[in-house]
């Protein structure tokens, strides 16, 4: 399998080289991939709570009815 | 106002992509610096974030951003002092390979006083979009606890996902004298 490479542009001469990655850049690169995609989908998870707090707190108050405090803490002020 | 605007040096990604786009060995004989690029992420996702890194180091970073996409409520973010972690080092959006085809994230970085011995405080702006369906922007300011002058600066991408084909990215320099 071919190496992820990375390029460096040496401003002084021009020059650019290609360079493959370490053993170690690799690993930290797999370990982002992996921690980004849990923040991720724990970031989506907090937007649809969030929202479905916000639906029914917009249900409750046309309908006349008492908003828990966390959907009270949704409306803006 | 500037006096001279000049480009430094510049890079196209070919195929295959590229992890990160350094440019190094910077010459000393500007006053500011602007990173201008337009990148597209490998990585599985709609929507992420463009990152820097200076003289090769990944610490003492601190920085504070701001993520709005005009209809949700916008969302703040940033590193703590002296931070170590790569989210300190978010400069602005980029769009992964779940976009619309062909959609690439623009955004740029400005370099104030790049060789003086004081903390290097640099301004980011960048954003993610895919064609109408969603769009947001990042700004940020962010600061590098370290007194040496920046000599390389690289971009990449927050997951590490590669830079894809056709990723540009331009180093000016400007001089007000």
């Amino acid at each position: 399998m071919t190496r992820p490479t990375r390029v460096e542009i040496d401003c002084t001469t021009g020059i650019e080289t290609i360079l493959e990655l370490t053993d170690a850049e690799i690993m930290e690169m797999e370990e982002r991939i992996s921690q980004h995609k849990k923040e991720r989908e724990m970031r989506e998870a907090e937007e649809v709570a969030a929202a479905a707090l916000k639906d029914s707190a917009k249900a409750k108050l046309v309908a006349g009815q008492p908003l828990t405090e966390e959907e009270a803490a949704t409306i803006i002020l | 106002m500037a006096t001279s605007y000049a480009l430094i040096a510049s890079y196209t990604v070919p195929a295959g992509g590229q992890s990160t786009i350094d440019f190094t060995s910077i010459p000393s004989t500007y006053t500011d610096l602007k990173l201008v690029y337009c990148v597209r992420s490998g990585s599985s996702f709609t929507g992420g974030y463009a990152t820097i890194t200076l003289n090769g180091s990944t610490s003492t970073y601190t920085n504070r951003y701001l993520v709005g996409d005009g209809t949700s409520t916008p969302a703040g973010g940033g590193g703590a002092s002296n931070g170590t972690s790569t989210y300190h080092r978010i400069v602005g959006g980029i769009s992964g390979n779940t976009a619309t085809a062909s959609v690439f994230s623009n955004g740029e970085v400005y370099f104030p006083n790049y060789r003086n011995s004081n903390y290097k405080s640099y301004l980011g702006m960048g954003i993610g979009e895919n064609y109408g369906s969603f769009g947001f922007n990042i700004s940020g300011v962010s600061t590098r606890t370290n007194g040496d002058a920046i000599t390389q600066i690289s971009v990449g991408n927050y997951d590490a996902g590669v830079l894809l084909q056709n990723s540009t990215a331009y180093l000016y320099g400007i001089t007000n004298s």
